[in-house]
């Protein structure tokens, strides 16, 4: 097996795996994608220079599928597929969660779809921030950005967080209380 | 729990307790499957070149017979010519003799006999003939010029005319082919024309026939106007201007020594800018034609080449001026920004234009219609010949550029309609 492959797949891959299934939220996908990654490194991988580590370019290079996936998704393809197949259109709004976050408490489950509200590059921010605990000078390297800019895009992300996880709440409770009055 | 808030703390704590996320997969199960997808990239990188190699070799092996031929009928063609342009001698010189009548049958020169018959008399080969004419066909999918050259003429007689373009900002010389006639002089050609012309169908305003009776005396060569009460000549500036312009054309084309205005019999015509005028003297006109492109139908259509008046030291300056649009006028560079090039020998009526290096010449419409324009210029600056020299192609659209070309002999060819 190449060494190159070798020495990536055990010091990142359950990393990049995670951060790409947090990204897409669909777990066959993300075993596609992390494969699309390897490929991508594997091809420039003379051209890596070590100017940046190495944890941060596999995640910019995690990104960047990530994005073309997303770009991918809203081909014209699945648009016009989409508008035929009903059963995906209604599915596609409550997928089911994955089993690892089924069994999580309440809060958590729901952090994970407000997950969804937030802009791709919020997304971005919170979970390489904070689900992979990266520092902002290694999310701002990862992404390209400045750091100045990695610090707002994280402020406004959790203020999105917030907003939403309360909107939830309330929604909740109301459907709580609507049961104890039946 | 209800109206609870969320610190950002609380909601950081949450996120680092998300769970972690574990690809089940064995390593070489994931290194197989992208071993395979690579070597299936590779695989389509190849066939693509491979497949567009395949059309152009089949596609070379369609057309190579018939530029086979072409080359042919090229030689055949100059054939024709000199033979045409024995003729066509004998026809002008008849002609002085003949102008007088001036009320033989318009009809006439329709029933004239058609050219097309005379090649293929020439030829003697019908075969042949046909063939020739599917390889002209396949030549003219490439970019075709613009204007008339010398090899457009044979048995033909080039009328000029001036028409503004829509907005009356500028007066595009357009020119037509129309078949010799020996019974005509080149002005009755002129005149029977001006009323075939299809100015707005090319995009330009419409203009002839003049609103005049035209009465030419060919042994003077003095053509007399005679506009009636009601004419629209002198309705504005604008107009007067176009008329000046479209008179002085004439004159110059024609070969009119004298023209004199009447209205209605009388002699002279009554102008808001000018006053009473009974003969029309152009105005002398300094500088040098330069010719810009006009885009008369949008942009993607063949442009109009317009010549502006423009006092420059050089034709050096006046290649440099090509290079600016004239938003003024609504005209656009005729030579395209990434070409430059210095100007190498001028002698003999002979202009060499050296391309630099970095100067893209394709063989594409844009080039060609910039070349088409260089040479228009030039011929104002009175060259015969410009011999283009660094090109990255030998031949665009007609123009070998290992000869020297020809200057036109007239712009902006039209069809007439049939």
């Amino acid at each position: 097996m190449d060494s190159v492959f070798d020495e990536l797949y055990k010091k990142y891959h359950q990393d990049v795996f995670q951060f790409l299934f947090y990204m897409v939220k669909n777990k066959e996908l993300a075993e596609d994608l992390v494969q699309e990654v390897y490929i991508r490194v594997l091809k420039s991988y003379e051209r890596f220079e070590g100017k940046s580590s190495e944890k941060t370019w596999l995640f910019s290079i995690a990104r960047n599928v990530a994005i073309d996936s997303f770009r991918k998704q809203k081909g014209w393809k699945q648009k016009i597929m989409e508008k035929f197949d009903w059963s995906t259109q209604q599915v596609k709004d409550e997928l089911p969660l994955p089993d690892e976050i089924a069994v999580q408490r309440e809060e958590i489950q729901m952090i994970y779809r407000c997950l969804d509200l937030c802009t791709i590059d919020q997304r971005l921010v919170i979970i390489m921030r904070y689900i992979h605990e990266l520092t902002i000078t290694e999310t701002a390297d990862s992404l390209g950005w400045t750091e100045s800019k990695v610090k707002t895009t994280q402020h406004r992300a959790l203020k999105v967080l917030k907003n939403h996880m309360e909107h939830f709440k309330a929604k909740e409770g109301m459907d709580n209380e609507g049961i104890k009055v039946e | 729990m209800k109206g609870s808030k969320w610190s950002d703390e609380q909601l950081q704590e949450l996120l680092s307790q998300m769970p972690k996320i574990k690809d089940s997969r064995d390593s070489r199960e994931i290194y197989q499957t992208i071993q395979i997808k690579m070597s299936k990239q590779k695989k389509k990188t190849w066939i693509m070149p491979a497949a567009a190699a395949a059309a152009a070799l089949l596609l070379l092996f369609i057309l190579a017979p018939n530029l086979m031929n072409w080359q042919d009928s090229a030689d055949k063609q100059i054939e024709i010519k000199s033979d045409q342009s024995q003729s066509s001698e004998q026809i002008t010189g008849d002609n002085y003799s003949i102008a007088e009548d001036k009320e033989s049958d318009p009809e006439s020169l329709v029933k004239e006999e058609d050219p097309q018959e005379d090649h293929a008399q020439f030829s003697g080969d019908p075969e042949k003939d046909s063939k020739s004419d599917i390889s002209m066909k396949s030549l003219s999918s490439e970019a075709s010029p613009t204007a008339v050259y010398e090899e457009d003429l044979a048995g033909k007689e080039v009328l000029t005319y001036s028409i503004p373009d829509k907005e009356a900002q500028n007066i595009v010389p357009v020119s037509v082919l129309v078949d010799n006639d020996p019974d005509r002089s080149k002005f009755d050609l002129f005149e029977v024309t001006m009323s075939k012309l299809t100015e707005e169908a090319w995009g330009l305003s419409d203009y002839y026939p003049l609103k005049a009776n035209l009465s030419f005396d060919q042994g003077n060569r003095m053509l007399t106007v005679d506009v009636p009460a009601d004419h629209p000549y002198s309705r504005s500036s604008a107009e007067e201007y176009l008329l000046e312009n479209v008179l002085s054309d004439i004159m110059k084309n024609l070969e009119i020594k004298k023209i004199n205005l009447r209205t209605e019999g009388k002699a002279g015509i009554e102008f808001g800018h000018y006053g009473y005028i009974d003969e029309f003297i152009p105005q002398k006109r300094n500088g040098n034609l330069i010719y810009y492109f006009l885009y008369s139908n949008g942009a993607d259509s063949t442009p109009f080449l317009v010549p502006l008046r423009e006092e420059l030291n050089s034709v050096k300056d006046a290649l440099k001026a090509m290079k600016q649009n004239r938003t003024e006028n609504n005209l656009h560079a005729s030579i395209p920004d990434n070409i430059d090039f210095e100007i190498e020998e001028i002698k003999d009526g002979k202009l060499i234009i050296r391309f630099d290096n970095e100067s893209e010449i394709v063989d594409n419409a844009p080039t060609l219609h910039a070349i088409e324009a260089i040479l228009l210029t030039a011929k104002d600056f009175d060259f015969d010949t410009v011999k283009l020299e660094n090109a990255d192609v030998d031949k665009i659209g007609k123009f070998d550029l290992t000869e020297e070309l020809k200057v036109p002999i007239a712009a902006n060819k039209r069809d007439l309609p049939n």
